[in-house]
């Protein structure tokens, strides 16, 4: 048995045993693969490109934001009820989520990855925190008390109400993303990413432009985190503050270190 | 894996704690958080590199390894046509560096041709390190300048440098010692390809990788290592790793090589093999220039030496001339600095 067979059999048991666990554990799996997602970006992130950040908990509530805002703020279901279906908003705040995180994580890479040694993680903790205040204190998103009654995902008229309905959309989404990534680690870009870890000099002799490919794993990251909220947002259908402070985005930290930091997929620890 | 392993561990333990402390304790409270902190702290402790690495070698003693993967067929990589030999390739002109007060460089010239071997050498502290810095786009001059194929290259990152076909090694190996030779020289070649991260990661880069990877084993085999191509990097030999690194430079098909004391480490046979590689690539025109201090090595190899001390040249010749100057002489034999130890960072 290879590597390979066995995780396919390990999802493949998850995947049968799925309509008879019970609803907790069906919960449980769910927020693990949700978890997952920032942890697999912060992977990238932290063991494989050499950035720390203690923020990712910010890029979860952008996404988990935005579509709570777009699926329920009187300004924009009504601005929005002419042009598209009510069933279709959360995939617009899934759009929107990416769109205002891609912005946004560009901006504050482009600023802060410069920094280095512990000056990096200080200031990720900072934006961290402030993000964290600013979903607490704006108005329209709900201040301290959150947004309620967000709808459910529907895909082609089914409804994803249940955590054991949403989980295996969850959970393709994570298997999709980890395959993705380890794609990308196993080609000629990935390799560049790994550069990075060994000092600028060396990649950047290489013809590697390490500040573009900074930003650009801190991108990659930051949108991981983004989809995770999305999900996220529709699972409990309620967004507050609590889940995204500086303690979650720690834990997303430690998920990623204690899992093994410079490792994303068993397919890719084994070397070529 | 380790992503998903860490957020299964971290859920589960943390909803246990949850569940299991204020029972145990008599009363309510976020306990969980300092248990938790402790076991980060053994974790952390016993396996720093996270719990992944130490489940694969246990799981490898009964899982086969993967079956190698299928090998598109290679797409053709972007080639440079070399210079013609004898034309000017880097040329550094009247480069002046200041630390302050300290005057590390001044006023160097010196040029590399096409198709020659040219040799800095100096003794310790006479500013090679900081010339080699210039001339590779890691450090600006303070004042001169340094051109690449005609080009003015102040300013420029060294990434500019590597585009406009010059390679280099390092002084302190820098390779990734987990990674396999192959990707380390693969690295090399980084350039060489265009497909994006969209590309590789739907798998769409397949051909341009194969020819990538099939470029990097065609350098490693030509400098030697062809046994090694899959090992990782950190366990070969120093010597070799340096060799590895001329390899890894070679990957990106340069005009202009620049090694930094390419011999240290190595052994005379290898020395010997060293020196018939870089033989070998003078022939098929390359312009290379030798940092070095192994004087037997860079007298048999080089076709020009430029010889610094205290930061400006003091001779430039051939091998048979400079041996002959006076104050070339006098720096080596007559001060007190050794000239065959490793060198200072200057």
């Amino acid at each position: 048995m290879t590597r390979r067979t066995l995780t396919l059999l390990c999802i493949l048991a998850l995947a049968l045993c799925w309509p008879w666990l019970p609803d907790y554990t069906v919960t449980v799996f769910s927020y693990i693969a949700l978890y997952s997602l920032v942890a697999a970006g912060l992977v990238m992130l932290t063991g494989i490109g050499g950035m720390t950040s203690f923020g990712q908990a910010a890029f979860v509530a952008l996404g988990a934001y935005s579509t709570a805002w777009v699926c329920t703020s009187p300004v924009a279901t009504s601005a929005l009820a002419e042009v598209v279906a009510p069933a279709l908003l959360p995939w617009l705040g899934l759009a929107l989520g990416l769109l205002l995180t891609f912005v946004v994580a560009w901006a504050l890479g482009a600023i802060t990855l410069k920094l280095s040694g512990h000056y990096l993680p200080l200031c990720t903790i900072a934006w961290g925190l402030s993000l964290y205040y600013l979903f607490g204190n704006l108005d329209f998103l709900g201040g301290q008390t959150g947004i309620t009654g967000l709808p459910a995902l529907t895909v082609g008229g089914l409804s994803l109400a249940s955590p054991r309905a949403l989980g295996p959309l969850i959970w393709a989404v994570l298997l999709l993303a980890l395959w993705a990534l380890h794609n990308l680690l196993d080609s000629r870009e990935g390799r560049a990413v790994r550069a990075l870890k060994s000092g600028r000099v060396m990649a950047e002799s290489m013809g590697v432009d390490t500040a573009r490919y900074r930003t650009k794993v801190f991108v990659l990251a930051a949108l991981l985190a983004a989809l995770s909220g999305w999900l996220y947002a529709h699972l409990q259908r309620f967004v507050n503050p609590t889940p995204f402070n500086i303690n979650i985005g720690i834990e997303y930290l430690f998920m990623a270190v204690v899992g093994g930091s410079g490792h994303l997929w068993a397919l890719c620890w084994a070397p070529r | 894996m380790g992503a998903v392993l860490g957020a299964t561990l971290i859920t589960l333990v943390k909803e246990q704690l949850q569940d299991i402390l204020p029972k145990l304790l008599g009363t309510s409270g976020n306990f969980e958080v300092i248990v938790f902190g402790l076991l980060m702290l053994f974790v952390l402790q016993r396996f720093a590199e996270g719990l992944w690495p130490t489940l694969a070698r246990v799981s490898s003693r009964f899982l086969k390894p993967e079956p190698a993967p299928r090998v598109a067929a290679p797409a053709p990589l972007a080639t440079r046509s070399l210079p013609a030999r004898g034309r000017l390739l880097l040329e550094a002109d009247r480069v002046t560096k200041r630390f302050g007060g300290l005057v590390a460089n001044d006023a160097v010239a010196m040029n590399l041709k096409a198709g020659e071997v040219h040799a800095l050498i100096g003794p310790n502290g006479a500013g090679k390190s900081t010339f080699f810095n210039m001339i590779s786009g890691v450090d600006d001059p303070s004042e001169g300048e340094v051109r690449l194929l005609g080009e003015p290259m102040t300013g420029k990152p060294s990434r500019e440098f590597a585009a406009r076909g010059l390679g280099r090694t390092f002084q302190h190996v820098r390779l990734l010692g987990n990674r396999s030779v192959l990707d380390n020289v693969a690295l090399g070649a980084h350039q060489r390809g265009h497909r994006g991260w969209i590309a590789s990661m739907l798998r769409l880069d397949r051909a341009e990788e194969a020819a990538l990877l099939a470029e990097a084993r065609r350098q490693i085999e030509r400098c030697g290592l062809g046994a090694f191509a899959d090992s990782p990097a950190a366990s070969l030999a120093l010597g070799q790793q340096r060799v590895v690194e001329i390899a890894r430079a070679l990957a990106g098909q340069p005009a202009a090589l620049l090694l930094d004391e390419p011999a240290a480490g190595l052994r005379h046979l290898e020395k010997q093999a060293l020196a018939e590689l870089l033989s070998q690539l003078r022939a098929e025109g390359l312009g290379i220039l030798v940092v070095e201090h192994d004087m037997e090595f860079v007298m048999n190899l080089a076709d020009r030496i430029t010889v610094l001390e205290f930061g400006a040249v003091i001779a430039e010749g051939t091998p048979a001339e400079v041996q002959a100057n006076p104050r070339v002489l006098d720096a080596y034999l007559g001060g007190s600095e050794e000239p065959v130890v490793a060198e200072a960072v200057a």
